[in-house]
């Protein structure tokens, strides 16, 4: 038995190596690719380099395409849109990489339709589950908060956001997970272990007497049922919303996670 | 005292009851009787003068009053030995030669059963429900099983108080259905409450209570039910080849157990009536029991005995309808390793599922 028992948590381990390692190796980026279309001219020729050379990097980190861009407005795109710059960023993303195709697209927009400047940070396909709305907010709050364009520049701004990107998209799960992986794992074993060990108790006390009724002495010679009050509850009911964490939503395209910011 | 056996007509052997035939048999020339036959047969030997072999003898120590209230002895009538019991053994065996003997100064005036279920297992039939109580148990120790012996098995008639009663009752509950909607902005949930009022009366037969202290009062209830349209008149003539005790917890004294019984059932009879509702709880119950009569049976159980680590562990059946139970030990060692394979297993599951769905 024993034996027995830690052959299986050999496999255990196995199957947890199996599924953990390739995940934490993944850092080729295996037919995806990368592209920064700077159609605002907001970055030097140097600038562009350097952002190319970070965007290789998180290419093959995330294993997903990465689609940068930069707009003055929402107009003059060569794809069709609903004209907010949510729909413009997706459909960029589809007209470069294709629809729910697996990757990140960033993009910088300095009029949206309201007039404003917004930076906005899309997954798709896989990158959905990589990059919930929280963690998208997480990226652009910490650009705009910390490397500002207005103070900083757009270069630093642009590959600040690459930076964030590249440390919250590649596959992960939280290490707390773990351990409530197995407490859960334990709930289970007492949940079917008290199943089992309720096979060796057959000995209690009867609860009446249901086996001693006289047949058909039963008689119901009153009943009433009357009704006294009511009370009625309401709950919200949960809205769609471009912040929420971890939901995927999408505007006419595939779906997508993330969000953005105006500045 | 006096014990009472029932002998062979033809050798006569003291006779066994025999639960497969329902009759009395000799264990010695396999004669089988029926028992009106065997009643009046012993009734004709009675008159013909029965043994006296109380003996009167200085020998031994005076017992102490303690003991003296407690001890009963007896004679055996096959071989004059002494048989020692307590005051409440009315059947049991001969330990010198193995005769079965009734003990008749428990059934006289109102101590007498009313009625008796004869056996209609015997002893293999209850080693066998052992056997097959103990399969499927994943948690039971292996040497438990493999071991697989009993210490010892006795046929027992336990004494058991039966209560007739018919029972008027007023119940009111309280009662709630729900209704539930949602518009565009909100999920609304009505709860109407009802007061709900049941009156009638409803009849119970036979209930039993253990009559013996001796018998552990789940352990009896949990060998129930019994078939009581096979209970017949009783006759000391079913006793042979079987232990018996009489009562030592009085009819008086069952009646709070009886009472709960009852209760409980009505209450639960009448909750059953009340439909078409999401929750139904009692608020007020009013149980009012008339006709009330109480009955004294002897009804067949066979007991089993075993140890393990010291631990005595008691196993019952039913002995007119075999229903066997018994709890059984807990392979602690067993117990813990699974609880760490299930623990290891389904984290690592849910964990890799994790994982999983980061890379789908």
């Amino acid at each position: 038995m024993t034996k027995r028992i830690i052959a299986i948590l050999f496999s255990v381990l196995l199957i947890v190596s199996v599924a953990v390692i390739p995940a934490s190796a993944a850092g080729e980026s295996v037919g995806y690719s990368y592209r920064f279309d700077d159609n605002a001219n907001l970055l030097s020729d140097a600038e562009e380099q350097a952002l190319n050379n970070t965007l290789y990097e998180v290419c093959a980190k995330c294993n997903c395409n990465i689609v940068f861009f930069t707009a003055n407005d929402l107009y003059g795109a060569t794809f069709t849109h609903t004209g907010t710059a949510q729909d413009y960023t997706q459909r960029y993303y589809e007209t470069c990489c294709g629809v729910n195709t697996d990757g990140v697209v960033v993009g910088l927009v300095l009029s949206d339709e309201d007039g404003d400047r917004q930076v906005l940070v899309y997954g798709s396909g896989k990158c959905v589950k990589r990059l919930s709305d929280e963690e998208s907010e997480d990226i652009r709050t910490d650009a705009i908060n910390n490397h500002n364009p207005d103070s900083y520049g757009y270069y630093e701004f642009l590959n600040a956001i690459a930076l964030g990107v590249k440390e919250a998209v590649p596959p992960h799960v939280k290490w707390y997970m773990l351990p409530f992986s197995f407490l859960i794992g334990f709930v289970i074993a007492m949940i079917i272990l008290r199943i089992l060990k309720s096979q060796l108790k057959s000995v209690k006390m009867e609860r009446g007497a249901v086996n001693y009724v006289r047949p058909g002495s039963m008689n119901v010679t009153a009943a009433r049922d009357t009704y006294l009050y009511s009370t009625v509850s309401r709950t919200a009911r949960p809205k769609e919303s471009s912040s929420s964490g971890g939901s995927s939503h999408s505007s006419g395209g595939g779906s997508y996670s993330g969000g953005g910011s105006k500045f | 005292m006096a014990v009472h056996e029932y002998k062979c007509p033809c050798c006569s052997g003291a006779l066994a009851f025999d639960s497969s035939v329902q009759k009395l048999k000799c264990p010695f020339c396999d004669t089988e009787f029926e028992v009106e036959a065997v009643k009046a047969y012993d009734e004709d030997l009675k008159n013909e003068g029965t043994d006296n072999l109380d003996w009167d003898t200085d020998a031994g120590t005076q017992w102490t009053v303690d003991e003296a209230t407690d001890l009963r002895s007896y004679i055996c009538q096959s071989c004059g030995g002494e048989i020692v019991g307590d005051e409440y053994t009315a059947a049991t065996d001969c330990p010198f030669c193995g005769n079965h003997a009734i003990i008749m100064q428990q059934f006289s005036g109102a101590l007498k059963p009313d009625y008796v279920i004869p056996f209609k297992l015997d002893k293999e039939a209850a080693k066998a429900e052992y056997v097959k109580h103990l399969k499927g148990k994943f948690l039971l120790p292996k040497v438990f099983k493999d071991e697989n012996h009993i210490d010892e098995i006795k046929g027992i008639y336990v004494p058991f108080w039966l209560f007739d009663s018919n029972a008027d009752a007023d119940i009111r509950f309280r009662a709630t259905r729900t209704r539930a909607w949602s518009d565009s902005d909100y999920n609304y949930v009505e709860t109407s409450y009802f007061s709900v009022y049941r009156a009638g009366y409803i009849g119970f037969d036979h209930v039993p209570v253990d009559g013996s202290t001796r018998m552990a009062d789940d352990l009896m209830e949990s060998v129930e039910p019994y078939n009581f349209s096979d209970a017949v008149e009783f006759q000391t003539a079913y006793l042979s080849g079987y232990f018996a005790d009489k009562y030592d917890v009085s009819a008086e004294q069952s009646i709070g157990r009886a009472n709960e019984r009852i209760k409980t059932s009505t209450e639960d009879a009448f909750r059953d009536t009340v439909k078409g509702y999401a929750t139904v709880t009692p608020e007020y119950s009013s149980v009012r029991l008339h006709d009330g009569k109480t009955k004294y049976a002897f009804y067949p159980v066979w007991l089993l005995n075993t140890t393990y680590k010291d631990e005595k562990f008691t196993f019952a059946m039913n002995g007119q309808t075999g229903k066997f139970v018994g709890n059984l030990p807990t392979d602690k060692g067993k117990f813990w390793k699974v609880a760490a394979l299930i623990t290891a297993v389904a984290g690592a599951v849910i964990y890799a599922g994790m994982w999983i769905a980061q890379l789908m």
